[in-house]
């Protein structure tokens, strides 16, 4: 078991080939050893944690991605996602944002991989409206400004 | 926690899904945006995502600086250092053409060019090189036109074959063995033995060349050109023999034995003799052709596609081809089947060249030629043509019947890690009877372009996921790794007649080259009493149809692929695994060509630009 300490000083204590799945306790353990001290993870609060725990459970027994894949080097590109996937980050923006935070601290780049796909499958075939309103972004150009700039993309439209 | 204060480096991920043109909208949403989408840093990474999402780059190098060998140098990677972003942008652009989703133009490059043969084109240069019938080699420029760099016009051997790559260009000799022309360009020091002089015909063509020093129009060394040692021949093979250039290595055959010359010195390389013909007597006139990879030798025929070896020490020790010897046939794909693929595209309708609305209206003839008939002639169909992607992992092959077979990551075939069935896409292009010598293929990094007489085709493969070279391949889903666009050029180009007539199909990195021939008039609407038209008129619409309950059947064999095939007819799921019909209509609308009607005589290149 391994004993996980989040910023709001809740105290979890975890399989660990479950938590194994993030590289970076994985990385840990395997240079401290064994110990019973708890790993504090000062970016992350309980409730993604919990959130967080919950993905790795559900692959808990799935191979490791391999350990020499650049984490720079983004693989699979389609927007496709798994069905438990999306079922899984079902939840809010907020909560949304907070598990790819959280993905990328702890990193776990499969989740890190979905929960930025489910974001652009948000923006996806939207207009720029559309996804101001969706993300709660003020539009602060003025109408000039903003023609310039789609003046400026009008080649990547499509006609 | 919002979109807005997520971490720049986790936005780049986020956006590194999305495509053109989902993506110029980041910029507009906010200022906030707009300074993350241009700062430099950013930038070039978005751009290069980009790239990779629409399989626009090599991605075993993240900065593109990978540009050795020369071989695998590609577009434009080397003038982009410049300017990086501009340049990724020029080849999105450029794709999106391809794809018929950007308008392009079309461009007289050459007027009224007599016994035009075979055109090649330089584009990172500026040159574009053309032979004719009564000998020659011109060099011309892209922009304007002008002549830069010509041969004497001693009389070549009859085909007037041109190879060109990487500065380097080939043509026949009259006594049939080859003359290799280098660009000034390249150092005078590469690769040449000291020991060398040229013989009297190089030293007279050289002389006669109009590049001499002291001409004021000799515009820039690098349009000119320094005759190599020649006279490559094999000792084997008759007066005149086929050859293929591939960079830096000139490749032909005769029934046993590929010979493999290195052009830069001249120098005859490797020999590889099989013990398995290359190529059947008879079928040597009839053009079996070749094709070199720097692993694998291709031999396309009536025998079927078929890969040889080159030998254990151009694979890495212990890799899934290392224990191939030199000459070993390691893959043999028959040409008589009736297909070779679970993904299928067929294209069945006759074009009538006078209008659009004519494509769907032409008449079909009930006549003798029933369907027996057919099968019979179908087995019958053989390989023509076979070309590699200049980064080795595509392999795109042509079958007279107007049959395109593209197998993406084809070494994963080879080594048994896939089966053909599962990966290559097999597509028809208009009439099964079109005849074959007025097929052509050409193909780039990204794009096949195909020319048969119901039109000009540009075939894009879109890679929507990395190939990774683990053994997970047996459960990945094939429809995730390429998609492909199918393209026809419209309406100028879809003369059958004309079509026929071209001798030489180029494709560059933006554009299509061809000679266009209006010297004869185009033949009546009613095709079907057209003498050589005849043959290949006969079965508009009806026959692919039926070929395709054929496939039906014979793959009903097995559940899983009767599944597959079933599922491929209804339009939704067609459309996802293979982008076709639809944005073919929509591309008709959306090429624009500058001239109306017909284009005139001359050489025709398509240049895209984005008005």
């Amino acid at each position: 078991m391994v004993l996980l300490l989040t910023s709001d000083n809740e105290m979890f204590s975890v399989a660990e080939d479950v938590i194994k799945r993030s590289a970076y306790i994985k990385n840990m353990l395997e240079d401290v050893g064994e110990s019973d001290l708890p790993i504090p993870l000062p970016n992350v609060e309980s409730n993604v944690l919990v959130k967080i725990l919950e993905y790795c459970e559900h692959y808990r027994g799935e191979p490791l991605p391999a350990s020499d894949v650049d984490p720079a080097e983004i693989g699979d590109r389609s927007l496709d996602i798994a069905d438990w996937d999306q079922k899984y980050m079902a939840v809010d923006q907020e909560m949304l944002f907070e598990i790819i935070l959280a993905a990328n601290y702890l990193d776990i780049k499969s989740l890190l991989d979905v929960g930025c796909k489910t974001v652009a499958k948000m923006m996806k075939g939207k207009s720029s409206e559309e996804i101001r309103t969706l993300f709660n972004i003020a539009n602060d150009f003025t109408p000039e400004e903003e023609a310039q700039i789609r003046k400026e993309n009008a080649w990547a439209e499509c006609r | 926690m919002e979109l807005s204060t997520l971490p720049p480096e986790l936005l780049i991920h986020v956006i590194s899904y999305l495509e053109l043109p989902s993506l110029t909208l980041i910029p507009l949403l906010s200022k906030a945006f707009r300074r993350f989408f241009t700062e430099a840093q950013n930038e070039v990474v978005i751009w290069r995502n980009v790239c990779v999402l629409h399989g626009l780059v090599y991605t075993s190098s993240k900065d593109g600086s990978n540009s050795e060998p020369p071989r695998r140098e590609w577009g434009r990677w080397r003038d982009w250092k410049a300017n990086f972003v501009a340049g990724i942008k020029h080849r999105v652009e450029v794709h999106r053409s391809w794809c018929g989703e950007l308008p392009s133009i079309i461009g007289k490059m050459l007027p009224s060019v007599r016994n035009l043969r075979r055109i090649k084109v330089d584009e990172r240069n500026g040159f574009f090189l053309t032979t004719q019938a009564n000998g020659g080699l011109i060099v011309s420029d892209i922009s304007t036109s002008h002549m830069l760099w010509c041969t004497p016009r001693i009389p070549a051997h009859q085909s007037a074959e041109l190879e060109y790559d990487q500065g380097y260009a080939i043509i026949p000799r009259p006594d049939g063995s080859k003359e290799v022309w280098r660009s000034r360009s390249i150092p005078s020091t590469a690769g040449i033995p000291a020991t060398y002089t040229p013989d009297l015909h190089q030293r007279v063509a050289s002389a006669l060349a109009n590049g001499r020093e002291d001409d004021v129009r000799s515009v820039s060394k690098k349009h000119e050109f320094v005759s190599l040692p020649a006279g490559l021949r094999p000792s084997g093979l008759d007066h005149s023999f086929r050859s293929l250039f591939v960079y830096p290595y000139l490749i032909a055959s005769s029934q046993s034995q590929v010979y493999i010359w290195d052009v830069r010195t001249g120098e005859e390389i490797q020999t590889v003799a099989s013990i398995q013909r290359f190529t059947v007597p008879q079928e040597h006139s009839m053009g079996a052709t070749e094709q070199l990879g720097e692993r694998w030798i291709f031999v396309a025929g009536r025998e079927g596609l078929r890969v040889f070896a080159r030998g254990a020490e151009f694979f890495d020790a212990g890799g899934p081809n290392s224990n191939f010897a030199a000459g070993q046939i390691v893959l043999r794909i028959p040409s008589d089947k009736m297909h070779y693929s679970r993904w299928n595209v067929i294209w069945n309708k006759e074009v009538d060249w006078m209008s659009e609305e004519g494509a769907n209206t032409l008449p079909i003839r009930d006549d003798t030629l029933g369907e027996p008939k057919l099968v019979r002639r179908r087995v019958e169909d053989k390989f023509f043509v076979v070309r590699i992607s200049p980064d080795q992992k595509h392999l795109v092959a042509m079958l007279v019947s107007s049959r395109l077979l593209f197998i993406p990551y084809f070494e994963r075939v080879i080594s048994g890690e896939a089966s053909l069935w599962d990966v290559a896409i097999d597509i028809q292009l208009g009439g099964v009877m079109t005849p074959t010598r007025s097929s052509r293929l050409s193909v780039t990094q990204f794009t096949s372009c195909i020319m048969q007489r119901s039109g000009i085709f540009i075939v894009t493969p879109y890679f929507t996921g990395r190939m990774k070279t683990s053994t997970s391949s047996a459960t990945r889903d094939p429809t995730r790794e390429v998609d492909i666009t199918v393209h026809r050029l419209a309406p100028s180009f879809m003369d059958p007649y004309r079509l026929s007539q071209v001798d030489s199909l180029e494709m560059s990195d933006s554009g299509i080259w061809i000679d266009w021939i209006t010297s004869k008039p185009s033949p009546p609407v009613n095709p079907f009493y057209q003498g050589d038209l005849q043959h290949s008129c006969r079965f508009p619409g009806k026959v692919p149809d039926w070929l395709w309950k054929q496939a039906f059947d014979l793959a009903a064999d097995d559940p899983e692929s009767k599944k597959e095939i079933l599922a491929a007819t209804i339009p939704d799921h067609w459309r996802k695994s293979i982008e076709y019909e639809a944005r073919f209509r929509d591309s008709l609308k959306k090429w624009r060509v500058s001239q109306a009607g017909i284009p005139g005589e001359g050489v025709y290149g398509m240049l895209f630009e984005i008005s």
